[in-house]
């Protein structure tokens, strides 16, 4: 087989995209088996991308940036499953009911429960019955319960972690929505009162969402759980007012 | 933690994890790159909003794909915000046939001030290079470039569109990216 000859000229248009599909096949063909091409290529590529600071520049609408980052809210926004009978009791607090024994272990097991926390939540109702009889004898499942600050004392938490205590779950309940400027962020306290950011995240109307938790480490790490109100997107320490609390009790 | 002083490519990380603050941040650096990118090929507000939309959700989306060995952020969010924007335009100009688009005008006070002028400054600075480095080019490269780039035309459309001979068109092409390939890297070596 013929060494195949470097397409260096056609380098600048195929990092504009200015080649027809022929020859962008070629120089494909040849980039993947030729890194000084692979290198060439990437000094085009980031002169087409300087490119796009040669067009005026116009400051987007200050509204953007709240827009995108509500679209990307860490929750899955979902329709709560509430039993129309009784208006106040969700069922996070027929959940809590459960969870009302020292230690707070419930009756559980494994990650599953906490995908399906996060699944759909038109069918989490049924879905969480099932389970708690079929998991009702195996290993009971760690989970941490939050409670409301003096202002938004009707408000509930739970965290329930997976059984090796890698990943986690927030359930949240009858937090109020808060403005478009500003977001509830949950922090995961250290022995020591250091604090790692877990989520940032917002409610829906009825005060409701489930999230997963971002955790550097194994919860078990972790003395507390707290639940600030922050700038929209969050805040690097908190630096608003407490509204959510609970003790790891789990480790 | 604080954002402000991260890189590019450890804020990706910080967003591949699904921190929305760090997507807030990346959008601060970027948002009006793109914002003004989509607003120069599409023309219009409305339809700039919804594609700047468009692109941080799919950086929120692909940042685990992000290599950045690869491209430098800047040069994968441009690619995104480019590729959306001609997109739309193509979407557009299937029902009206409008004009060509040129470079912009360099217009030093167009910018708005920001928290962090140092910052500002830099980022400023940048922009200025880069449009002087396109106004050192000759008319008659200057205007393929803008076609390929701006309309995602191929070589053969633009001399189509240019009635100019197909090799004429790949030789000034390829001539106005070395150039400015030659000028941008001396700069970003200072
Ligand atoms: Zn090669």
């Amino acid at each position: 087989m013929p060494i195949p000859t470097h397409p260096t000229d056609l380098l600048p248009a195929y990092a504009l995209g200015a080649l027809d599909s022929e020859e962008a096949a070629q120089v494909e063909a040849h980039l993947a088996v030729c890194e000084a091409c692979r290198t060439e290529l990437r000094a085009y590529e980031s002169v087409v991308g300087d490119l796009a600071l040669a067009v005026p520049q116009v400051e987007p609408p200050p509204a953007l940036k709240q827009r995108i980052l509500t679209g990307v809210a860490p929750a899955p926004r979902i329709e709560p499953a509430r039993a129309p009978a009784s208006p106040r009791s969700s069922w996070l607090q027929r959940l809590l009911v459960g969870l009302r024994t020292p230690g707070y272990a419930l009756a559980g097991a494994g990650a599953i429960l906490i995908l399906l926390l996060l699944a759909s939540n038109l069918v989490l109702l049924s879905r969480i019955q099932t389970l708690k009889r079929q998991l009702a004898m195996t290993q009971p499942l760690p989970t941490v319960v939050l409670h409301g600050s003096e202002i938004a004392p009707q408000a509930r938490a739970v965290l329930v972690l997976s059984e090796d205590g890698e990943h986690g779950a927030l359930i949240v309940d009858d937090l109020p929505p808060l403005d478009p400027e500003h977001a509830y962020q949950l922090w995961l306290i250290k022995p020591d009162g250091q604090r790692d950011s877990g989520a940032v995240f917002n409610v829906d109307e009825n005060g409701y969402v489930t999230l997963m938790v971002k955790n550097p480490m194994p919860f078990k790490e972790y003395a507390a759980f707290g639940v600030t109100i922050e700038p929209m997107g969050g805040s690097p320490q908190p630096t608003g007012p407490n509204v959510l609390k609970g003790q790891n009790l789990t480790g | 933690m604080d954002f402000r002083s991260l890189d590019d490519t450890v804020l990706m990380a910080q967003i591949a994890r699904g921190d929305a603050s760090a997507l807030g941040e990346l959008y601060d650096r970027y948002g009006r790159l793109v914002y003004s990118l989509a607003l120069h090929i599409v023309g219009d507000h409305a339809a700039a909003e919804e594609i700047t939309q468009d692109v941080f959700t799919r950086v929120w989306q692909n940042a685990s794909r992000y290599d950045a060995q690869r491209a430098q952020v800047n040069t994968w969010i441009s690619r995104i915000a480019r590729n959306r924007s001609i997109d739309v335009l193509r979407r557009r100009q299937a029902r009206v046939h409008h004009t060509s688009i040129e470079w912009g005008e360099v217009a030093p006070d167009a910018m708005v001030a920001d928290d962090n002028p140092e910052e500002e400054t830099l980022a400023r600075l940048r922009q200025q290079r880069v449009q002087q480095a396109i106004q050192t080019l000759p008319e008659a490269q200057r205007q393929p470039l803008a076609l390929a780039y701006f309309e995602g035309l191929s070589h053969r459309e633009i001399a189509e569109r240019l009635d100019q001979p197909l090799g004429t068109v790949k030789t000034r092409i390829r001539l106005a990216l070395q150039r400015l390939r030659a000028i941008l890297s001396e700069e970003n070596s200072v």
